[in-house]
This record gives C-alpha cells, structure tokens and sequence, in this order.
C-alpha cells in the first residue's frame, strides 16, 4: 500500500471511503448534527452526507460552535470516520480529540486536489499516515 | 516541549477524571500543532459553548456534568457566553420545560465548577475588566475582538474546550494574539465619512470583514467620529463575523496604536489600503434586505448585548409608544444590565411598549425552531449573518429604523 505521511491531529484508525470537497466547511449552521448531511445551501457537498466517510477538506471554517457539532457527530455514530485536513484548526482540533475521529493534516501534497471521490483510504492518526487501499 | 505545572500533570493522570484530561490534552495539541512551547497565565476566562443547548446539545451538558461531579474548580475567575435559555423568563418565551431543565443542568454544572453566571457574550459588563496586555480566553469571537482591541487585552479566537482548559489550569498556550508580533496592522482603512449611528458602523465592519479575512485593519478618519463603547463593539462584532478578525485598530483612539503608533502601523508586509466613503456604507444598507414584502414578525436588537447606555436609548425612543400587536420586539442584555434597567425605569418602558428584555440568551442561540418567525428586522451586522444562515428573511437597519418597524408593523423605504 502506498502511504503518505502527514501530522497526527487525533488518534485511532480508520479505512473508509473518501467524501472530497475543495471549499472548506462550516460544522456549525452547515452540518446536521443528527444526521451528518450537509445543509449549507451554497456549499458543492449540499444534501450529501459525511457519515462514515474518509473526509478530505481544506480547511473548517466560521463559529467555534464547529467544535460541538463534531462531538455530537461522533455521538450520534454519524461522523466520518477520518478526517483529512490541509491545516487544522483550533475549532476542528478540539472537536476530533473529544469525538475521537482519527485526524491527519500536512500531507505533502493538497489533498483535496489528490484524492477522489470512492477512492478507499486507511487513515493511521497515530502515526500521521494515509495510504491508499484502492 | 511545553514545561507542565504539578496540576496539569495530576490531570493528565486522569486525577480529576477523563474530562478534565482531554481539556488539557486538547490545549497541549494545540501547543503542539502551532509550535508553541509556552503557556501565558491569563488573568480571566469567558467560556460558551459546551453550555448552549442549541449548539453542543445533550452532549456538552452531559460534558460539563461529568467535570463539575470530578470535583474540579475553575482557578480564575470565569465568566460565561449566553446559553439557551432566559434563565428566569424562558417559560414566558414559550420555552418548552423539558429543554428549559436540561439547559438548566448545564448551568447548574457551571456553578459546581465555581464560574460566574453572567452569561453574556459582553461580559464586560459584569465585571471582566482586562488590563492593557494582560492575557486572557475568551469563546466567544465578540469578546475576544473587543477585549483585544478597546482594552488592548491578547485572547485567540478560542475554542470553548481551550478556555474550559484555561479556566481549570489558569493556562493558555501562547501564540497568536498573545504576541507581539501578530497584533501589527495589516491594511489601512481610510473613513471618509462621518459615520453617522451604531448602524453605520455595524456596515462598515461587514464590508471590511469580507475584505480582510483573518487579517488586523487599521482605521483612519480625517472626520471625528463618534467612537463609542457601543459603537465599537459593533464594529468588532461585524468584522468578527464577515471576516474572522480578532483584532482592529483605531488611529490615535485604540490603546496599542495611540502609544505606540511607529509599531502597529509596520508590518513585514505593506499594509494594503482600503477607502470607504459614504456610497460604501450606503451600497451595505441596501445589500443587507432579503425582505421579500414589507410585513415584520421579528425585531431583534441586542447582538452583542446591550449595555446600560444602550438600553436607556431605546426606552427614550420608546417611551409612551406601543409596538404593533404582530410584532415581537427582543432586547437583549446580560441580567446585570436588566436589573440597572428596571431600577432606572427603563426596562419598565420598553415592555410598556410592548416589547421584552431578555437576557442570559440571545436570538443566535435560543433555539429559534420553537418560534415561528419567517423574518428579523436587527441592527446588528453578527445577527443578520447568522439569522439569514437560519433561514430568516432578514434586513438591516439602525436602532431608529429597527423600532419604527416595530411601532408600524411595516419595513418600509426611508
């Protein structure tokens, strides 16, 4: 398996599915906590939902709010299982340590420009590292 | 590596419980991730969102619960954000008492804990005073704006978790705007204009956040404006929310640049340079309405929460006068400016007038699906941004426009 090594933001690991997006994501007003689907109506993930996806994004975005509705993903089993970031935020950061999703950022490449849609991923938060299953 | 005191290592030990460790866990990631190997001791925190219902639900009380029953105190004085409810008027609000009770189990946690229950995002007035560069956490990006930029206080824009954590090791990791080097001035924007309300401010911080991001703007005038507390906090609150500012300057008025202005005004970079005139606050007035008729449900004035001052205007302007019955007029106040208003009288003649003083809370945070609102008319910039994130119609106006449309009933052209 090819791997990339990255930065480990939240530990645990994860094999899954990646859900792509080149704009970053609000948590807060833009992600429904109950069932993990996208509600920012401007936003290219609009209606689809993040749950139990390998979750590549550039960045989060906007109120620190973010922080507790990856908590309450996570809560209601509807998280991605990982989550790859360009660079992580404090907002982000908080919310993947209490909610327990396996993080990495830094990769040495963009990723949301390297990974695609249905592509399968194994997330290692521990070490930091990706690779690509298929 | 950061140096950790006694207590932070008796925490990670799980001491205190599981909560507390992942508090300072979060913070040492954050230390981490930044390159950052010093902790400032801050004089006092404000923390939020864990308590609000509407936004950490079940979970962040539950959170809060289990580290106050830890037995751990907070070690400096902390200060609260809004939570989900009126504390004392929520039932009249239409407060379902199930939700009123869980929200209330989350304050009874912060009490455990030893905080204060202000529970406002101005917590300034309630006795959160901080010195020029003392550091400081707060969760909200309001507070943090202001206390950076009036008082010339350092605070991140924080996470509530990294301020929970500051609250209970009395640490914060020092980096960001705990720094010198990161509160120079980065554009330059030039008022040529006399702003001429609250309102005008309010537009004038929602322009430039858009335009300077995360970035710190310099404001210049050759007018004399009136640059009140009022005033000044919504111009924070605004370039908060369109951008992710944390803090601004104001030639010659803010405390950093009016003693040392040779530093704040370089930066590594020149300063990009910006000219708002009064066409460009006018073009912000028309932008900001998505009212598609003339009807209003909802007036909403209050975000950041009033002050005394602030207060004591709108009575005046409301004295003697009765809004009109399908309108809703909200106030909102931290409870220790409700209590100054019903002793001078003021809280008395808004809600003659019909309308309702609501503290502890805010129309950002009340969980705003149990009313049946389809659209605000508000004077504040923050508002407008979050409520039309909701899925209000929403417009923006000054104070005078905001309480005729209430008195009317009407949102019309002026």
């Amino acid at each position: 398996m090819v791997k990339f090594k990255g930065r480990s933001i939240s530990k645990g690991t994860a094999e899954g599915e990646v859900l792509v997006t080149r704009q970053p994501l609000s948590f807060f007003g833009g992600v429904n906590p109950e069932n993990g689907c996208v509600v920012e109506k401007d936003h290219e993930l609009y209606n689809i939902c993040v749950a139990d996806k390998i979750l590549v994004m550039p960045t989060s975005k906007g109120s620190t709010g973010s922080t507790w509705i990856l908590i309450r993903l996570s809560e209601n089993k509807v998280a991605p299982k990982a989550i790859i970031t360009v660079e992580t935020d404090v907002i982000v950061t908080a919310g993947v340590i209490i909610g327990q999703i396996p993080t990495i950022d830094q990769l040495p490449f963009d990723p949301t420009q390297r990974f695609k849609n249905s592509q399968i991923l194994m997330v290692n938060g521990d070490k930091g590292e990706v690779g690509i299953v298929r | 590596m950061v140096n950790l005191t006694n207590y932070e290592n008796k925490i990670l030990s799980g001491e205190f419980g599981n909560e507390a460790k992942q508090l300072v866990e979060i913070a040492l990631k954050i230390a981490e991730i930044n390159n950052v190997n010093e902790f400032a001791e801050v004089a006092h925190v404000m923390i939020g969102n864990t308590c609000m219902l509407s936004v950490a639900g079940e979970t962040g009380i539950e959170f809060l619960v289990k580290l106050a029953s830890s037995g751990i105190k907070f070690r400096v004085p902390t200060y609260t954000n809004v939570t989900s409810i009126d504390l004392e008027r929520w039932e009249e609000l239409g407060i379902p008492k199930s939700y009123a009770e869980t929200q209330l189990k989350g304050v009874g946690a912060w009490k455990g804990l030893g905080a204060i229950i202000n529970c406002s995002c101005m917590p300034f007035f309630s006795g959160a005073i901080p010195r020029f560069g003392e550091h400081v956490a707060y969760a909200d990006t309001s507070t943090v704006i202001f206390g950076n930029s009036y008082f010339g206080a350092r605070s991140n824009r924080e996470s509530d978790l990294v301020c929970l954590a500051a609250a209970v090791t009395g640490r914060v990791p020092k980096f960001g705007y705990h720094l010198d080097e990161n509160r120079k001035g980065q554009y330059l924007i030039e008022v040529q204009t006399p702003l001429k309300s609250e309102g005008d401010f309010g537009a004038l911080g929602y322009h430039i956040g858009k335009i300077v991001k995360e970035k710190v703007p310099v404001f210049k005038s050759t007018y004399e404006q009136n640059l009140s507390v009022q005033n000044l906090i919504q111009l924070g609150a605004s370039l908060a929310s369109t951008g992710t500012v944390s803090l601004f300057h104001w030639d010659n008025i803010t405390p950093e640049i009016k003693q040392n202005p040779d530093y704040y005004y370089q930066t590594n970079e020149i300063m990009d340079n910006l000219v708002i005139g009064s066409k460009e606050i006018k073009n912000i007035y028309d932008q900001l309405n998505t009212l598609k008729g003339t009807q209003v449900d909802f007036v909403y004035i209050g975000c950041p929460h009033c002050s005394i001052e602030k207060v004591k205007y709108i009575a005046n302007l409301l004295n003697g006068k009765r809004i009109n019955d399908n309108v809703e007029l909200w106030v909102s106040v931290p409870s220790s400016v409700r209590l100054l208003a019903s002793k001078s009288g003021d809280f008395q003649k808004i809600e003659q007038a019909g309308g309702k003083v609501i503290s502890d809370t805010c129309a950002v945070i009340l969980p705003m699906n149990y009313f049946e609102f389809k659209n605000v008319i508000t004077d504040s910039a923050k508002a407008y941004v979050y409520l039309s994130d909701f899925g209000l119609e929403t417009a923006y106006g000054t104070i005078e426009q905001c309480l005729q449309a209430a008195i009317r009933g009407r949102w019309g052209t002026w």
